[in-house]
C-alpha cells in the first residue's frame, strides 16, 4: 500500500514549491494512474515516492515503511521504472537484471524467472546477453522493466511507461500492470495516454500546478470521459 | 560543408558556458606547468649534449627535437582522426546533415589539419626558440628559420597521420571490448614511457652530479644524433628550413610530400571511412556479446564487482586507474633508484628511507585521486544508486574500499621490490607500509568527501563528467608527499629516528582518522542532497 500525506516538495534555489500539500493512498491491489500535463509535478511525485529525492514536507509510507525515515525497508518493497531508462548501459542485459536482483535481495532463482519468462513475454530474451548499450530505447525500457520486478516489489512505480513501445509491447504491459495488480501488489503510474489510464487503473490523480486537483476512482464513477474531464481539470 | 566545419569548430573550441571555469583554469595552469618543465628540460639537456658529444652540432640537436616533434604530432594526429573521423561522438546527428559523405569526409580531415598546425605552432615556436637561446645561435635569421619552418612542421605529421590511422583503426577494432588485452598494452607503453623517462632523468642526473656524462652515454647519443641527421629523415629537412640552408629544396619537398601524399592518402582511407561510418551507424558503438549465468550473491560482492566492472569496461578509467595503478610498482621502482643513486652520491644511506617515503606516498596520493571521482562517475545513474535498498554510506564506503584494495595492491608489490633491492631496510619497509595505509585511507576518504561535497553528475556537452575533484586530490597528495618526504629526509639528520617514524605514523593517522570521521558522520545526509 502506498500512503502519500500533505506532501511537499521545493526544489533547492526555487521559489515555488514543485509539489505542493498531495496527499492519496492507493491500496494493495489497485493501480493508479497519474496524470497531468508537462512540468505538472507528476515526476517529482514519483521520484521522491522512489526515494530519489528528499522532501521538505509531509510524508510517504510504502507497507507501512515512511520512505525518509525507514528508507531501505522502504526501497525494498518498491519497483521502479524511471521515465528516461537509464540503465548501466556497459553491463549485458542479463548482467543488469542479476546486479539489480542481487542488490534487492532476489533469489538465483527469482532473477532466473524473470529472465526466461518476462524476458520471453516481452521479446528481449534474444538480447539478453548482448551490452545494453547497443540496445534501442524500447529494449532499453523493457530491460528496466525487468529489473524493477526481479525482486516481486509490492509497490510497481512506473514514470511514463509506455514511451518507446511498440503497440505490442504496449498491450503486453498494460495487461502486465493488471495482473500484477491482481495479486495483491500496488502499482502507480504516470502517463499521458489517457485511453490506456482508463483502461488499466482504478484511481486517477490529477495533477496540476504541484497540486493534486481531483482523485478519482473509476470503478465508482460508472461510464466516464476521462480526456473529457481531464480538459476541464487542466482549464480550472 | 564550410558551415559544417565552423559548427565543429564552435563545439569544439567555442565557450561551453557550463563549463567549470576553476577546471578550465587549473587545467591551464597545470599545461602551463608542463610546458615550463618540458622547456627547461629542453634547455638543459640541449646545453649537457653540446658540451659533452664531440658530434653534437646545434643543426644535429635541431634535427633530434624537431623529430621528436614531428613524431608527437603524428600520434595526436593518428589519435584525432580515429576520434573525429571514425569513432566521433555525433555521427549520428551529423549523418542527419544535408553533407555528403565525402564532403564529411574532407571537412573532418581539414580539421583535424587545423588542430595539428595550432599544437605545432604552441609546441615548435617555445621549444625551438629555447633550443636557440641553450645553443646560443639565437638571432634574427634563426628566428625567421623557426617561423618558416614552423609553418612547414604540419605537413609531414599530417600525411603521416592519416596513413597510420588506417591499420591503427583495424587493430583498434581487434581490440574492442578485449578490455584486459588493452590493459596490458596500455601497462607495457606506460612503462616504456618511464624506463624512457628514467633515462632521460638518469643522464641529467648524472651530468649534475659527475659534471660530466659518462662515455657509453655519450656514444648512444653521438649514434642517435648522427643517425637521425639523415636526408632520409623529413624532419632533417625542416632543420634546413630552421636553418635557411637549402630551405626552397626543403620547402618544395614537404610540400609535394604534403600534396601528392595527403591525395594518396585521401583516395585510400576514402572507402574505409565509409564502411567504417556505415558498420558504426548500423551496429552502434562495437557493443559486445558475452553468456554469464546468475548467481547468488550478496549485496556487498555485488556492488564490489559491479563496481570493478564498470571502471573496467570505461576505456578511461581502465586506462587512468587501473593502468596506472598496475604500472606503479614499475615506476616506483624506477623513481626510487634515481633517487637512491642521487641521494647516495650526495648525501648518503640516511637518505633513502626518506626518499622512498616521498616516491611511494606520490604514487599512493596518484592512484587514490581517483576516489574523488566515485560519485560524479554515476553521471545521471545517481538515481539508481539512491533508489536502491543500499545506505548511502554503504555504498561510499564500497566504493573506497576497492579504491583502497587497488592502492594497497599496488603498494604491496612497491615495497616488495624496494625491499628486495635493499633500497630500504626491513624494519623501513615495514614503517613505510604503515605510515602508507593510513596516508592511502586518508587519501581515499579525503577523495570521498571532497567529492561528496562538489558532485559533478551533470554531462557535459561533450558528453562527459567535467570532474575538477581527481585534479585537487592529485594536488593535495602532491603537497602531503612532499610535506611526508621532506620530513623523512630532513628529520632523521636532528632527531632520532624512532622519533621520526613516530611523528610519521601519528601524523598519518590522524589524516586518515579526521577524514573517516568526517566521512562516517557526513557521508549519508550528504548524499541524500544530490540532485541531478
Amino acid at each position: 500500500m502506498l500512503e502519500v500525506k500533505d506532501f511537499s516538495k521545493m526544489y533547492k534555489g526555487a521559489k515555488d514549491y514543485s509539489a505542493k500539500n498531495i496527499s492519496f493512498t492507493v491500496k494493495d491491489g489497485e493501480v493508479c494512474g497519474l496524470v497531468g500535463s508537462n512540468g505538472a509535478g507528476k515526476s517529482t511525485l514519483i521520484k521522491s515516492i522512489v526515494g530519489i529525492q528528499p522532501f521538505q514536507e509531509g510524508s510517504i509510507c510504502i507497507d507501512g515503511f515512511d520512505i525518509a525515515k525507514q528508507p531501505q525497508d522502504a526501497k525494498r518493497r518498491i519497483g521502479y521504472v524511471p521515465d528516461d531508462h537509464t540503465v548501466y548501459d556497459k553491463l549485458t542485459g542479463r548482467e543488469y537484471v542479476d546486479y539489480i536482483g542481487s542488490i534487492y535481495g532476489a533469489s538465483k532463482e527469482m532473477k532466473q524467472d524473470v529472465l526466461e519468462n518476462l524476458a520471453a513475454y516481452f521479446n528481449i530474451d534474444f538480447a539478453l546477453d548482448t551490452q545494453i548499450a547497443n540496445y534501442s530505447h524500447g529494449m532499453k525500457q523493457k530491460i528496466c522493466l525487468l529489473g524493477s520486478l526481479v525482486h516481486s516489489p509490492s509497490l510497481w512505480v512506473l514514470d511514463e511507461p509506455m514511451v518507446g513501445l511498440d503497440p505490442q509491447t504496449m498491450e503486453k504491459l498494460i495487461e502486465l500492470i493488471r495482473n500484477y495488480a491482481n495479486k495483491g501488489n500496488t502499482v502507480l503510474f504516470s502517463s499521458h495516454n489517457l485511453d490506456v489510464v482508463q483502461k488499466v487503473c482504478d484511481t486517477v490523480a490529477f495533477i496540476r500546478h504541484g497540486e493534486l486537483v481531483s482523485f478519482l476512482d473509476l470503478r465508482t464513477v460508472g461510464a466516464f470521459d476521462l480526456d473529457a474531464y481531464y480538459k476541464k481539470v487542466n482549464q480550472v | 560543408m564550410l558551415e559544417f566545419i565552423r559548427l565543429q569548430m564552435k563545439l569544439r573550441w567555442g565557450r561551453d558556458k557550463g563549463a567549470d571555469k576553476k577546471n578550465a583554469v587549473l587545467t591551464g595552469i597545470i599545461g602551463f606547468i608542463v610546458i615550463l618543465v618540458l622547456l627547461a628540460l629542453v634547455f638543459v639537456f640541449t646545453f649537457v649534449l653540446q658540451g659533452n658529444v664531440s658530434d653534437a652540432t646545434a643543426k644535429r640537436i635541431s634535427v633530434f627535437y624537431i623529430t621528436a616533434i614531428e613524431v608527437c604530432l603524428t600520434l595526436v594526429g593518428v589519435s584525432m582522426l580515429l576520434k573525429m573521423l571514425y569513432r566521433p561522438a555525433d555521427m549520428k546527428i551529423t549523418a542527419r546533415f544535408p553533407i555528403t559523405s565525402f564532403k564529411m569526409y574532407i571537412a573532418n580531415v581539414i580539421l583535424v589539419f587545423l588542430n595539428l598546425c595550432i599544437y605545432s605552432f604552441i609546441a615548435f615556436l617555445p621549444m625551438m626558440t629555447v633550443f636557440a637561446f641553450a645553443a646560443q645561435i639565437l638571432d634574427w635569421a634563426i628566428f625567421g628559420g623557426i617561423v618558416l619552418s614552423m609553418l612547414f612542421s604540419p605537413l609531414v605529421p599530417f600525411v603521416l597521420s592519416m596513413l597510420i590511422s588506417i591499420p591503427v583503426l583495424f587493430v583498434m577494432s581487434f581490440l574492442e571490448n578485449r578490455n584486459i588485452i588493452k590493459l596490458v598494452l596500455f601497462i607495457v607503453i606506460l612503462a616504456a614511457g618511464f624506463v624512457l623517462y628514467d633515462y632521460l632523468l638518469n643522464i641529467l642526473a648524472d651530468y649534475f652530479i659527475n659534471k660530466n656524462m659518462n662515455s657509453d652515454t655519450m656514444d648512444v647519443w653521438s649514434r642517435i644524433l648522427l643517425t637521425l641527421d639523415t636526408k632520409r629523415n623529413l624532419s632533417a629537412w625542416l632543420s634546413d628550413i630552421l636553418f635557411l640552408k637549402s630551405a626552397w629544396i626543403a620547402i618544395g619537398l614537404h610540400i609535394a610530400v604534403f600534396v601528392v601524399g595527403a591525395a594518396a592518402c585521401i583516395a585510400l582511407a576514402k572507402p574505409v571511412y565509409d564502411s567504417v561510418r556505415r558498420k558504426m551507424l548500423e551496429s552502434g558503438n562495437g557493443a559486445f556479446r558475452r553468456r554469464t549465468q546468475c548467481t547468488d550473491r550478496g549485496v556487498f560482492s555485488a556492488m564490489f564487482i559491479h563496481e570493478f566492472k564498470e571502471i573496467l569496461r570505461t576505456r578511461t578509467y581502465a586506462y587512468f586507474y587501473l593502468g596506472i595503478a598496475i604500472a606503479t610498482p614499475v615506476m616506483v621502482f624506477f623513481c626510487n633508484r634515481l633517487a637512491y643513486e642521487a641521494g647516495m652520491a650526495q648525501v648518503g644511506q640516511g637518505i633513502n628511507f626518506g626518499a622512498s617515503m616521498l616516491v611511494v606516498t606520490a604514487f599512493m596520493a596518484m592512484i587514490s585521486s581517483f576516489s574523488a571521482a566515485s560519485i560524479s562517475r554515476e553521471g545521471h545513474r545517481i538515481f539508481i544508486t539512491k533508489m536502491i535498498p543500499v545506505s548511502f554510506r554503504r555504498q561510499l564506503t564500497i566504493k573506497g574500499l576497492l579504491n583502497f584494495l587497488v592502492s594497497v595492491g599496488a603498494l604491496t608489490v612497491s615495497l616488495i621490490i624496494i625491499a628486495s633491492l635493499e633500497f630500504i631496510t626491513p624494519v623501513q619497509c615495514i614503517i613505510i607500509a604503515l605510515v602508507e595505509l593510513l596516508l592511502t585511507g586518508g587519501f581515499v576518504l579525503n577523495g570521498l568527501n571532497r567529492n561528496l561535497k562538489r558532485p559533478n553528475v551533470r554531462l557535459c556537452s561533450n558528453g562527459e563528467i567535467n570532474e575538477i575533484n581527481v585534479t585537487v586530490m592529485m594536488l593535495i597528495g602532491i603537497f602531503i608527499s612532499a610535506a611526508v618526504g621532506l620530513m623523512a629526509i630532513i628529520l632523521p639528520f636532528f632527531i632520532n629516528i624512532i622519533i621520526v617514524y613516530a611523528l610519521l605514523f601519528i601524523l598519518s593517522a590522524l589524516y586518515a582518522v579526521s577524514h573517516f570521521l568526517f566521512f562516517w558522520y557526513t557521508a549519508q545526509n550528504r548524499y541524500e542532497q544530490i540532485e541531478e
